[in-house]
């Protein structure tokens, strides 16, 4: 009789507010698309102000407003009282960049409910490797302000070749931070860390040695800590539900103010989002876009049939694209798609080639105008 | 703690945790950090007595009045331990 009910959503429930592609951090597996240095000009206060309302009277109560690094945009705190006022629950998604005890103090009083603060690693050295900047001290301040005005925080690390060994140490380090969640995500091969997967891709020994130091770790919690870890669909056999299913209950709204179903859904070929500055969000929902890769109807084998199409949703069409070409081929990531080897073969060349120490393709504006027109954003 | 229940357990929902009626889904649902569980009657009506410092008995006799039936502890019961071990709420032994 009682539980959570799984009733089919017809409304975006989460929207990611994509504020700004501006960024002090240049991490190279960044989901950003590489052509991001092409975009229009960003939406104005008023644009925003809209969609929020729009959205909300849609049904929308998770917002997160993201970037690039959504503190360069200082109407920030504007956009955070009207979604306070909106009633949705608030998420910054954030660097830690800009950040300091006032601005912490004022997006309280705003409304924020809540913020993930990003990591690139647990030590100095690796973090400001990764991140292109010497950022890792100022980070490690801002999180315990974080706590001391009594947000509840998230520490989000995006695991990879370069710093999964260390993932018993990043649990120590959030635990010692006094972090809520701790949310150890395997990088997903879209946008940057496309470009640069011959560097990120671990090895499966590597994946399975970190996994067993997490499910040690949890043994042995003592706090209240909470450990979200995001598996690697490259070793998993199994596709992820890729934004919980396309258009089901996700919508991301880019610096330009383009509508996607998923983060690399601009990549796809022959569709051109919606924009919010042109149409209505109602409208936008409706779209045939959005309509393109809903429910099952344009699926092939082995999706058709198969009984975990209603859990993976037959995974993510940006994916599926972006390695076979075709964006309604079943996502590679699965072991039943003709194309799995793929995937296969992407392991095995990172693994060959791991010990050749190339320079990663750093995200950045010079790095996005060269890579961009060949891999990136397809409309400007 | 998570696990069983003992009598005289203190239960209240976990800090950061907001129950919300929606309108648009004409149900309560949990939100938290980049998280939203949609409640459907009973589970709402037992998260309701959580908002505030409670105990197992007090749930168990609200819920009890608007769901009596036969099954209505162990069901209360088993949401609430459920509850607790996906963080919703915390347990705290008297």
């Amino acid at each position: 009789m009682v539980g959570s009910s799984s009733k089919e959503p017809n409304r975006p429930l989460w929207v990611l507010a994509e504020l700004t592609y501006r960024c002090p951090l240049q991490c190279f597996y960044c989901s950003n698309p590489i052509g991001f240095a092409q975009t229009r000009r960003e939406l104005s206060t008023t644009d925003w102000l809209r969609v929020l309302r729009e959205a909300r009277e849609l049904g929308a109560v998770q917002l997160g407003f993201s970037g690039g690094e959504p503190l360069l945009r200082s109407d920030l705190e504007v956009l955070i009282e009207e979604a306070a006022r909106l009633e949705y629950y608030t998420n910054l998604i954030t660097s830690g960049i800009g950040m300091n005890e006032q601005r912490l103090s004022v997006l309280k009083s705003a409304g924020l409910d809540h913020i993930q603060l990003s990591f690139q690693a647990s030590t100095a050295e690796l973090n400001n490797y990764i991140g292109g900047a010497a950022s890792f001290e100022h980070k490690r301040d801002v999180a315990r302000l974080i706590k001391k005005q009594g947000y509840p925080m998230v520490l989000n690390v995006v695991l990879h070749r370069g710093n999964i060994d260390t993932v018993d140490h990043i649990l120590d380090f959030a635990e010692e931070l006094e972090a809520d969640y701790v949310e150890l995500a395997n990088a997903q091969y879209g946008g940057w860390a496309r470009l640069n997967r011959n560097l990120l891709l671990p090895s499966r020994s590597q994946l399975d040695r970190a996994e067993a130091k997490v499910a040690t770790f949890r043994r042995r919690l003592q706090s209240q800590m909470r450990i979200f870890y995001v598996v690697s669909d490259y070793f998993e056999g199994r596709p992820k539900p890729c934004t919980a299913g396309w258009g089901r209950t996700f919508m991301q709204i880019t610096p330009d103010g383009t509508a996607l179903p998923c983060h690399g859904a601009r990549e796809l070929p022959g569709m051109r989002f919606p924009r919010v500055n042109e149409t209505s969000i109602a409208e936008i929902w409706k779209s045939p876009e959005f309509n393109r890769f809903r429910g099952e109807g344009w699926m092939k084998e082995p999706c058709q049939t198969c009984p975990e199409r209603h859990q993976d949703f037959g995974g993510c069409r940006c994916q599926a694209y972006l390695l076979t070409g075709d964006p309604e081929n079943t996502d590679p990531a699965c072991a039943l798609s003709p194309d799995h080897d793929l995937i296969q073969n992407a392991i095995e060349t990172a693994r060959r080639t791991a010990s050749a120490m190339q320079p990663p393709k750093f995200r950045n504006v010079h790095n996005s105008r060269i890579h961009g027109d060949k891999l990136g954003l397809r409309q400007v | 703690m998570t696990g069983l229940i003992q009598a005289g357990d203190i239960i209240e929902m976990a800090p950061h945790y907001r129950l919300r009626w929606e309108d648009a889904q004409q149900s309560y649902v949990l939100l938290y950090p980049e998280g939203i569980v949609q409640l459907n009657g009973p589970a709402a009506e037992i998260m309701k007595q959580c908002t505030n410092r409670t105990s197992f008995e007090q749930v168990l006799g609200e819920v009890g009045d608007l769901y009596p039936t036969d099954d209505v502890e162990s069901d209360v019961r088993e949401f609430l331990e459920e509850a607790a071990s996906n963080g919703w709420i915390i347990i705290q032994r008297a």
